[in-house]
Order: C-alpha cells, then sequence, then structure tokens
C-alpha cells in the first residue's frame, strides 16, 4: 500500500465523521506524510498500520473517550481498544470494537440530521418578520388586485346580462307589436299586417340575440371563472413553496 | 519503558513540546520531538492533539511551506496554565516516587 492508497481508504473511511473533523483529520495525514518525505513513506504506513485502524481511532478519539482507555507501554502509547494482540480475547475485542464503532456512526447521523431543525426556525422567524414588515404594503395591494378581479367579472358578467336582457326586451317589445296588430285588423289590413310584420321581426332578432347571448354567457364565463381560481391556486401554491424553501 | 501512563502526562508532554517553539510547530514535528522522550507510534498524536485544540489549550494556523499549506500547532494562554499545572503535579508526583526509590518516604 502507498500513501495515495492509504488516503484514499482512510477518506473512504471517515465519511460518516461531521466534514470539518474530516478535514481537520485528512489535513493532519497529508501534512504528515509531506513531512516525513518519501524516504520515510513506507515507514510511516507501516506504523499507522491500516487506514482502518486510523479510521477506528479517529472515530473514537472524537467521543472523547480516549482517555480511560489510552495508555503507555514498553512498546510505546497505545489505545487498548485498537490493539491487535495474538491473543485469545482479540476476537471478543473486536467484536465490541465494531459495537463501538457502529454506535458512534448512529450518534453522528442524529447529530447531522439535527442542524436542520434549528435552521426551519430560523426561516419561520425570518417570514414571521417579512410578514411583519411587509403587511403594510401587503395588505393594500392584495385588497387592490382582489377589488380589480372582483370589477372584472362584474364586467363581464354585467354586459352579457345587459345585452341578454335588450334582446329579452326586444322580443317582448315585438311580441307587444304583435298583439297590438290584432285591433288593427278590423281597421287597415296593410297596416295590421306592417305591425305583424315588425312584431315578428323584432321577436326574431330579440331571440337571437337573448340565446346567443346565453350561449356565449355559457361558454365564455365558466373558462373565465376556472381561469381565476387557478391563477389563485397558482399564487397561493407558489407561496407555499416558497416559504418551504 | 516498562511504566504505563495515562493521557494526562501525554498531555503535559505534548504542551511542552509544542510550548517551545515561539512561532508554532507542526504535526511530523511534534511527534518527532515526543519520540525523544517517549516511543509512541505515528498515528498516536493526533487525537491527543486535537483534543488540546478542541479544549483551548492548542489553537492552528495554516502556513504556507513548500508551496503548500502547512497546519501549526501554537499553546493558547490557557495551554500556559495548564501546562503549569501538569509541571507542578508532576514535580510533586515524581519527588515523591524518587524519594520512595531512593530510601524511605520523606513526609
Amino acid at each position: 500500500m502507498n500513501r495515495l492508497e492509504f488516503m484514499t481508504e482512510l477518506t473512504a473511511l471517515l465519511q460518516d465523521m461531521p466534514a470539518e473533523e474530516r478535514e481537520e483529520a485528512l489535513q493532519y495525514y497529508n501534512d504528515y506524510f509531506e513531512d516525513a518525505g518519501i524516504d520515510r513513506e513506507s515507514d510511516v504506513i507501516k506504523e499507522l498500520e491500516s487506514p482502518k485502524k486510523v479510521a477506528d481511532m479517529l472515530h473514537a478519539g472524537l467521543e472523547g473517550q480516549n482517555e480511560e482507555n489510552c495508555e503507555y507501554r514498553e512498546t510505546g502509547y497505545a489505545d487498548t481498544r485498537f490493539e491487535n494482540h495474538d491473543h485469545l480475547a482479540t476476537r471478543e475485542m473486536k467484536k465490541n470494537d465494531s459495537e463501538h464503532a457502529y454506535h458512534y456512526a448512529n450518534e453522528y447521523t442524529e447529530v447531522a440530521e439535527k442542524k436542520p431543525w434549528t435552521n426551519k426556525w430560523l426561516k419561520i422567524i425570518l417570514i414571521i418578520l417579512i410578514i411583519c414588515i411587509g403587511a403594510p404594503v401587503l395588505i393594500p395591494l392584495t385588497i387592490g388586485i382582489l377589488g380589480l378581479i372582483f370589477g372584472i367579472i362584474a364586467a363581464v358578467v354585467l354586459t352579457a346580462a345587459g345585452i341578454l336582457i335588450a334582446g329579452i326586451a326586444i322580443a317582448v317589445s315585438g311580441l307587444i307589436i304583435l298583439i297590438a296588430a290584432v285591433p288593427k285588423l278590423f281597421g287597415s289590413i296593410p297596416a295590421a299586417f306592417a305591425y305583424a310584420g315588425i312584431g315578428f321581426i323584432m321577436i326574431a332578432i330579440g331571440a337571437v340575440i337573448t340565446a346567443f347571448t346565453w350561449w356565449v354567457a355559457w361558454k365564455i364565463i365558466p373558462p373565465i371563472f376556472r381561469g381565476i381560481v387557478n391563477l389563485c391556486k397558482r399564487i397561493f401554491s407558489g407561496n407555499r413553496k416558497g416559504a418551504q424553501v | 519503558m516498562v511504566f504505563n501512563t495515562g493521557a494526562a502526562l501525554l498531555d503535559a508532554i505534548v504542551l511542552a513540546v509544542v510550548s517551545r517553539e515561539q512561532q508554532g510547530t507542526y504535526g511530523y514535528k511534534i511527534t518527532q520531538d515526543v519520540r525523544k522522550a517517549l516511543d509512541v507510534s505515528e498515528s498516536t498524536l493526533y487525537p491527543v492533539l486535537r483534543r488540546l485544540q478542541k479544549d483551548e489549550c492548542l489553537e492552528v494556523y495554516d502556513m504556507q511551506y513548500d508551496g503548500r499549506n502547512r497546519r501549526y500547532y501554537k499553546v493558547t494562554e490557557k495551554g500556559m496554565a495548564q501546562l503549569n499545572l501538569y509541571r507542578v503535579e508532576w514535580n510533586n508526583y515524581s519527588r515523591k516516587i524518587s524519594a520512595l526509590f531512593d530510601g524511605g518516604a520523606t513526609e
């Protein structure tokens, strides 16, 4: 194993550590290799033993539990949990080590998951602040926009209603003229026919206008309403998305 | 060395080694200096340095060396106070042990 392989493996083994701790440790061992020089590279690797051992030690060291477990021997400073004896107890110890490592790894993810929680609160406070500051502008603006929308709807509906009523009125006047034509039958017959003709024409025109307006209103007004509802939905859902980011 | 020692003495030795350098010193050199007194392995000083740094006994800074950033360690005021405490404790401890070894307790 050379330096590059060692550092690559160590980097991979430290993935579950907080980024800051990982960077610190990697910088230290990188510096260490640099300062030891190429001549001592293999010595250093031999003494470090393996990336696994270094990573285990770093994981445990972070927990601040080294103190009870480390000591000097005639062979030097050692962490009793991470020794490799050719000993009967080795297997038992290794099992404990991996349990330790697993336990630590879990705690790290918990810490990492807790971090965004404070950010969320910060965001909520920020949103409240924005609402408080923005309210004097936002509330009149909202009322204005709602008024505008209401005005447009009223204009469209009332115009349609006006045309409809006009159509009905024309038809009704036509009917009245037609009725008025009946007594004329006993006086001037051509006048009666003229009255009746005008009455029929007006009824026809009125009916056409009424029917056309009715048809247009049914075709146009619902889509306009649907469009407005969709627009409102988009504005509100857009706002909600903005708040969640 | 036949005596086993806890982490406090290693902390003390590391603080002493780092405090000798006014401008601060770096990981490899600290290891080599500590090795003059104790046979520590290459890997074991990092957790000690990191812990002392977290306890604000050491501060770190990066300095350009040979076209790269090298991390330097320096003893803080708190570190100096801690080192003095260790020094006093060690003097008391070693004096008593030496007294016992060299012919009877004096206290």
